[in-house]
């Protein structure tokens, strides 16, 4: 056994051999760079929303006074509420008939899922424009319907952004349903079916509960990313629906308000680890509440 | 299917339905797919759809519009080093979490995943004073750290999976055989990882492909991206160039998906190995 | 070939995890080429000695040493261990050869020394046609052969098995306890078993140590722990026992003993280890194959402890008779005897008379 790698024998040498030690090491290249580029902008954002123009809480003063600012918080909190509503409503059916399909159903509804995840956000949007702009697809119908006289102007709207923002946060509801969905024994509903339940009630007291775990992977996972959403709603929402990303831009980028963009960014910034722990909390009771039979 | 048979009507009814909604769905999240690719074959200037004739003008457009060539290159040139750097980070990361046997190591996985989770205007807001002070501000190194940031916890999410999935007394028998934990990474633990970080890669590449805010922030007038150009285009004038450029991203991902897919295969075999 | 096993001692070894000790001092001496197995339920330490000696677990305290040579601080790569794993922990992107050549390539070999040395070491295990196959083209047991020539193909000294048939069904581990046997005989190494399945140990080893919660319990060979157990967690541990609460004890000299039990009935047995832990609990170990059983009326020599009861239990099984007798204890007594002893079985209900030598009556320590 000669000297087989000198780099690690001579951090090694003296001490005893510890598989911790080791992992700690590997640890410190990721670390920094975390630590320089991700945490240090982040708290230069926090520092930033109280000391840009003065130190003091100016910033949060004008924030939450000013009517504008604080009606698009909570636009931004009452879209991603709605969004991710409606992507329940949607995805939970899809998942169901994916998660007990047989497999050819399931690729070809997988891939169906998996396209629109691999198709740029922002090329999504614009097909989205195309159907809702003033000569688009759906104006196209409504007038040749008769159902409308004049083109209606859906861009800029919230109806266009609705449909905008749950398609594509449809398939970050769907993928962790599926996956929970699959996890359930198929027998469980069977049993529930020699017990006397009727596949109504089999559904409801069995299935569903048992996929309450999904719905709160998928509901956290869409609610924290239309938080901080931005292209959509700046393509279709325009000015009447100014979600806070969007506001965030414009302050820092067109106003050169940096104070009033950090504040901004730290709300948002508070209001999505404030879901996240609320998720880890909820997850935790329903996961225990199943392991122990409830 | 048989035992569907017996059910009353008003549950075939049901599925029926169901069936029904279903497809609307996958209907619609299709649905821009199919008013794109029409679209960049149309003879008309204005977004008309269906387009009454053909013609391939939009995509003569971009070949003769050299900012599209300029910014695929730029997003190329942020992209792969920012994917490569994902890899190296990401994998490190997923290594040396993988037991969470030290102090520190909630808070350093936390930290890891975090930029997945919040809103990447806050990132930008918070990089671009920082590129201002270090004079990086509109260069491809700006982009290329920003995008590391993003596709770190990509390449670590799928990593951990792998390590996961992966017989753990694997990298205590190569060393009671005599490997330092060196050679065990090399001989041992990268073979087994090693299409997870390609795959990680690929999703990392792809998600600075797509990456719109911090190159909002972080480039410039020659540094611009795919993304930002579309962006600004679509802010100026609606045009079917716009989807000719998109179908030409589409096809291009669609090769990534497919050699992704094809190593997740291949990994799956190898997984049934370990396994087996 | 080593020319010897190495010689394993553990002085003092313990290991705590902050506020538990999974491994309380112990001290064990493994002779060279010995077969030593470590048995007793999960959680009893013998994955923490194990990890001890291979060097995944550093231990808090104490030695280990290897002829003399103390490797406590040793990293596993550098401890020339042997060691074959539960689920063999074989390379799955690696073929058998390669797998057998791990060490060797670590060890710089040259190329044609390590193709003999394989070559060598597959034919032993009788795998050359496998040469070229990924582990998962194997069965389980080809698999389980393959970890042990990697393990040994470096000639180690010692050869550390943790478990190494668990995930095998019940016949193909009798062959490999064979296997393993014979290959322990050929390569001359000292080996170091852990298992939790106590017919395999006291099938392989030529001595056992039994562990309880972080201790060793009691170490010897086979029959030795068999026949004279130390404490009534070894008698049950290993092999069936009938154990009876013992509240009272009269000395009679010379080792034998009478003692009276919790629920009154009066036994001559021979104690050892009274004089050694006097004040504590004490049980009687019977084992159900010294126990006879016979018509209610018939009488037995002198010598035996008897009672008379009720069968509540008749099973045969593999040309034995198993019996449980109520004889008014807390527990039936359990009676195991060959089916050649009789012809007729006795039923669920019969009265009968149980007996038993009381020099296979053993007063022993309840802990």
């Amino acid at each position: 056994m000669a000297q087989m790698n000198p780099r690690q024998d001579g951090a090694r040498k003296s001490s005893s051999w510890s598989a911790a030690d080791f992992n700690r090491l590997l640890a410190i290249p990721p670390g920094a760079v975390l630590a320089l580029f991700f945490l240090v902008p982040i708290f230069g954002v926090i520092w930033r929303s109280f000391s840009d123009p003065a130190i003091g809480l100016l910033n949060y003063r004008r924030l939450f006074t000013d009517g504008p600012y604080l009606q698009s918080l909570w636009l931004t909190i009452t879209t991603a509420l709605m969004v991710t509503v409606l992507c329940l409503v949607t995805a939970y059916p899809v998942a169901y008939v994916m998660a007990r399909a047989r497999t050819s159903i399931q690729q070809l509804i997988g891939a169906l899922v998996v396209i629109p995840l691999w198709t740029s956000v922002v090329i999504r949007s614009y097909a989205w424009m195309v159907v809702f702009q003033r000569r688009g697809i759906l104006n196209q119908a409504l007038t040749s319907t008769g159902l409308v006289d004049t083109p209606v102007n859906f861009i800029p709207g919230s109806i266009a952004v609705y449909v905008g923002m749950v398609h594509i946060m449809l398939p970050f509801m769907i993928l962790p349903l599926v996956a929970n969905m699959r996890s359930i024994d198929g027998r469980l509903l069977a049993a529930a079916g020699v017990l006397g339940a009727t596949p109504a009630q089999a559904f409801l007291r069995i299935f569903l509960p048992l996929s309450l775990p999904g719905v709160l992977a998928g509901s956290a996972l869409v609610f924290m990313m239309s938080l901080g959403f931005y292209i959509t709603p700046a393509l279709l929402g325009g000015p009447r629906h100014m979600m806070a990303a969007v506001l965030i831009e414009e302050q820092a980028n067109r106003q050169l308000d940096w104070g009033l963009a950090s504040a901004l960014a730290t709300v948002l910034l508070v209001l999505t680890v404030a879901v996240y722990s609320v998720y880890v909390r909820l997850s935790n009771r329903v996961e225990g509440g199943l392991a122990h039979g409830r | 299917m048989a035992a569907s048979s017996i059910l009353p009507w008003r549950y075939r009814i049901g599925g029926l339905a169901l069936t029904a909604v279903v497809t609307l769905i996958l209907v619609y999240l299709i649905l821009p797919q199919f008013i794109v690719l029409p679209l960049s074959f149309s003879d008309k200037s204005y977004l008309s759809f269906p387009p009454t004739g053909w013609s391939s003008q939009w995509y003569v457009k971009i070949a003769e519009n050299l900012s599209w060539a300029e910014a695929t290159a730029n997003s190329l040139i942020i992209g792969i080093p920012a994917a490569l750097l994902s890899m190296i980070f990401g994998t490190l990361a997923a290594l040396s979490l993988k037991r969470g046997a030290w102090k520190g190591a909630g808070v350093m996985s936390a930290a890891v995943v975090a930029p997945t989770m919040l809103p990447h205007v806050i990132l930008a807001i918070g990089l671009y004073p920082m590129m201002i002070k270090f004079g990086l501000l509109g260069t491809h190194l700006a982009a290329i750290i920003g995008h590391t940031i993003i596709g770190i916890p990509l390449v670590f999410i799928t990593v951990t999976a792998v390590l996961a999935s992966q017989n753990g007394a694997l990298e205590l028998a190569a060393m009671t055989l005599g490997a330092t934990p060196w050679q065990t990474f090399w001989r041992v633990t990268f073979p087994m990882i090693r299409i997870g970080v390609f795959i990680g890669g690929i999703l990392a590449f792809a998600a600075s492909f797509d990456e719109l805010m911090l190159s909002l922030f972080l480039t410039g007038a020659g540094t611009r991206t795919l993304p930002k150009l579309i962006w600004e285009q679509l802010n100026e004038f609606l045009t079917p160039t716009i989807a000719a450029v998109a179908t030409l991203i589409f096809a291009f991902t669609l090769v990534l998906l497919v050699i992704a897919s094809f190593l997740q295969a291949v990994g799956s075999r190898n997984q049934v190995t370990a396994n087996g | 070939m080593a020319k010897h096993g190495a010689h394993i001692s553990l002085i003092d070894v313990e290991k705590v995890y902050g506020a538990v000790t999974a491994l309380h001092p112990t001290n064990l001496d493994i002779l060279p080429g010995e077969f030593f197995s470590i048995i007793g339920p999960s959680g009893s330490g013998k994955t923490t000695l194990l990890g001890a000696i291979a060097g995944f677990t550093p231990p808090s305290n104490g030695r280990i040493e290897v002829d003399k040579i103390d490797i406590a601080g040793l990293p596993p790569y550098r401890r020339n261990i042997g060691m074959v794993f539960q689920n063999y922990a074989l390379f799955p992107h690696l073929s058998v050869f390669e797998n057998i050549a791990f060490p060797l390539k670590l060890r710089k070999l040259p190329k044609k020394v390590i193709a003999e040395r394989v070559a060598a070491m597959l034919a032993t295990v009788r795998l050359t046609q496998m040469a070229d196959r990924k582990p998962s083209q194997l069965s389980g047991g080809q698999q389980q052969r393959v970890a042990l020539a990697r393990a040994a193909v470096y000639d180690p000294r010692m050869l550390l098995m943790d478990e190494p048939l668990g995930a095998l069904d019940k016949n193909l581990r009798e062959e490999m306890q064979n296997e393993i046997k014979a290959f322990h005989r050929k390569i001359s190494a000292t080996v170091l078993y852990v298992t939790h399945d106590q017919d395999e140990a006291t099938a392989m080893s030529d001595r056992i140590a039994i562990m309880n919660a972080g201790r060793v319990a009691q170490c010897g060979a086979p029959r030795e722990l068999y026949e004279h157990p130390c404490s009534a967690f070894v008698a049950s541990f290993l092999g069936g026992a009938n154990l009876f609460k013992v509240t009272a004890v009269e000395d009679r000299g010379s080792g034998a003993v009478t003692c009276r039990t919790a629920d009154n009935h009066v036994y001559n047995a021979v104690g050892t280890s009274l004089s050694v832990t006097p004040d504590k609990p004490h049980v009687l170990c019977v084992r159900p194959e010294a126990v006879d059983i016979a018509d209610n009326d018939n009488v037995s020599a002198d010598g035996f402890n008897r009672a008379k009861g009720s069968v509540v239990d008749a099973v045969y099984t593999a040309g034995t008779f198993r019996y449980q007798v109520d004889i008014g204890a807390s527990e039936p007594v359990s009676v195991r005897r060959a089916a050649t002893h009789r012809t007729v079985m006795f039923q669920p209900g019969q009265e009968v008379l149980v007996s038993w030598p009381a020099s296979s009556t053993l007063l022993i320590p309840e802990t």
